[in-house]
């Protein structure tokens, strides 16, 4: 029987100390600890039990650990204030939407911005560039976060020569409307729309045509001159 | 020092303390977790006249960085008391004593807590003592322990602390100020409930040794009382922070009425 199991049954309210249950019933998990074979509760909050995996855990009332870290895929808005060219250090300013006050830092590493291939940090992410990305560990400083995905990114950027907001064109190709600046950043899809930065498809750079036979026909062309020689 | 006469007696001919306690009761106790909105854990404490407010920071980042531990987090406690917490006007800089309660107040949470889960981090914990009125380390360690909980840090209990004193010879639990600075002697105590171990004994004054172990059972047993209204406030704060499911409860029972009153009244006009 369920209710036979353990002391404690799902959504009972416990404080640090509290009895749940005997090791051999269920496994001790977040928010809770073992200790001569009986698993206690480690923080306050209610009872979650997994009767499939058998395991006890103790969460708060949004079913997370209540804690100040963030964890795995918690999303995450920062400021990056450091970029080398493997890494990217960044001081959170926002978990889920909410503020932190705590310093707190996170890193993103250079295999952690696309799937593509990136070959420096620095195409990618500039200092103090304001970004959004999700946790990759849970309750562990520095946070490793993840730019890969849609909706994480850069979501502003300013120029490196003037200083003046960078306006996307398409992709990830930006440009400053103050002095022409052409820059790259792995965007988010809505880069900009909350600062007021409208997307300029029109001043997208201008690319060499690719056309394979033109360029052979070029070739062929040199080619023939120097038999002719 | 502002005018205070020393009490002709500190327990009367009934055997009643100068606030009318018996000598094994302790101060009504006030516990509330959650009062500031910006800590990440935060708790304040009624002991008497006694008022203190907690707050804990982090787990977060350690700065000077030179102070990280390898293998755990950092508890970085901070005993202030306000310039107006004291009859005679604080002077507002730490002081000796301060530091010293600091240093205990850390010594005392640690043990109950599982910091190693949290390697090079800090955990901060500011205790403001806002009214003093004795007893104040074993309030702030039972409020910080509180704040610590609210803040979500993992720990193996909460911690209780209390004060046994001594004055005429009698011993007495939970001394108010006067009793402190007019008896003979005090012994503040912080324990984890469940096992008894103790993470906290000072001394000040001289005891035998039969008073001495009857103080640290009369200590204990107060410390148990004081854990039952500490896991009541934790309780409390939950349940404030999430009445969802009371409010659900209610609709189901709102429902259930109007579609006995809609019964009802067919019945009625037959």
């Amino acid at each position: 029987m369920v209710n036979d199991l353990a002391d404690v049954k799902s959504g009972d309210i416990v404080v640090p100390g509290d009895q749940l249950c005997v090791i051999e019933e269920l496994f001790p998990s977040m928010g809770t600890y073992e200790l001569d074979g009986v698993v206690y509760a480690a923080t306050a909050g209610s009872v979650e039990m997994d009767l499939k995996k058998r395991t006890i855990r103790v969460v708060d009332e949004e079913g997370r650990m209540r804690i100040a870290l963030p964890q795995e895929g918690d999303e995450i808005v920062g400021e990056a204030t450091n970029v080398y060219d493997q890494r990217a250090e960044i001081s959170v300013i926002k978990i889920n939407g909410e503020n932190v006050h705590s310093p707190l830092v996170g890193e993103i590493h250079i295999s952690n911005v696309t799937r593509r291939y990136v070959k420096s940090m620095r195409n990618v992410v500039n200092q103090g560039d304001i970004v959004r990305a999700h946790a990759l560990n849970t309750h562990e400083i520095p946070i490793e976060l993840s730019l890969v995905g849609k909706e994480y990114g850069v979501l502003f950027s300013r120029c490196v020569k003037c200083g003046y907001p960078l306006t996307l064109t398409t992709r990830n190709n930006m440009i400053c409307l103050r002095c022409e600046n052409r820059e790259t950043r792995e965007v988010t899809e809505d880069y900009g729309e909350k600062f007021g930065l409208e997307k300029r498809p029109e001043l997208a750079p201008r690319r060499k045509s690719y056309d394979r036979r033109g360029r052979d026909s070029r070739r062929r062309g040199s080619d023939r001159r120097s038999r002719r020689r | 020092m502002s005018p205070e006469t020393k009490p002709d007696f500190l327990i009367n001919p009934e055997g009643l303390r100068l606030d009318g306690r018996r000598p094994d009761e302790i101060r009504p106790t006030e516990l509330e977790v959650g009062i500031l909105k910006k800590a990440d854990g935060s708790a304040m404490i009624k002991q008497g006249n006694t008022h203190i407010l907690a707050a804990v920071y982090g787990p977060r980042e350690l700065h000077p960085r030179h102070l990280t531990l390898n293998d755990r987090a950092y508890l970085r406690c901070e005993y202030r008391m306000a310039t107006f917490s004291v009859p005679d006007r604080k002077r507002p800089a730490p002081s000796r004593r301060e530091r010293e309660i600091s240093m205990v107040i850390s010594n005392a949470l640690e043990p109950a807590l599982f910091l190693e889960e949290f390697p090079k981090a800090v955990v901060d914990v500011y205790i403001q003592v806002i009214q003093a009125d004795g007893g104040t380390r074993c309030a702030s360690i039972n409020a910080a322990s509180l704040a610590l909980a609210d803040a979500g840090i993992p720990m193996r209990s909460l911690v209780p602390a209390v004060a046994v004193g001594k004055a005429d010879d009698k011993l007495l639990v939970d001394l108010g100020d006067m009793e402190d600075k007019y008896g003979g002697g005090d012994i503040p105590m912080a324990i984890i409930p469940r096992t008894e171990e103790i993470t906290l004994l000072q001394q000040d004054g001289s005891f035998k040794k039969e008073e001495l172990i009857e103080a640290i059972r009369m200590g204990i047993n107060s410390c148990k009382y004081l854990h039952e209204l500490q896991k009541e406030a934790l309780k409390r704060a939950y349940a404030k922070r999430a009445p969802a499911e009371d409010d659900e409860e209610d609709e189901y029972e709102d429902d259930l009425e109007t579609d006995l009153g809609e019964s009802d009244l067919p019945e009625e006009e037959d």
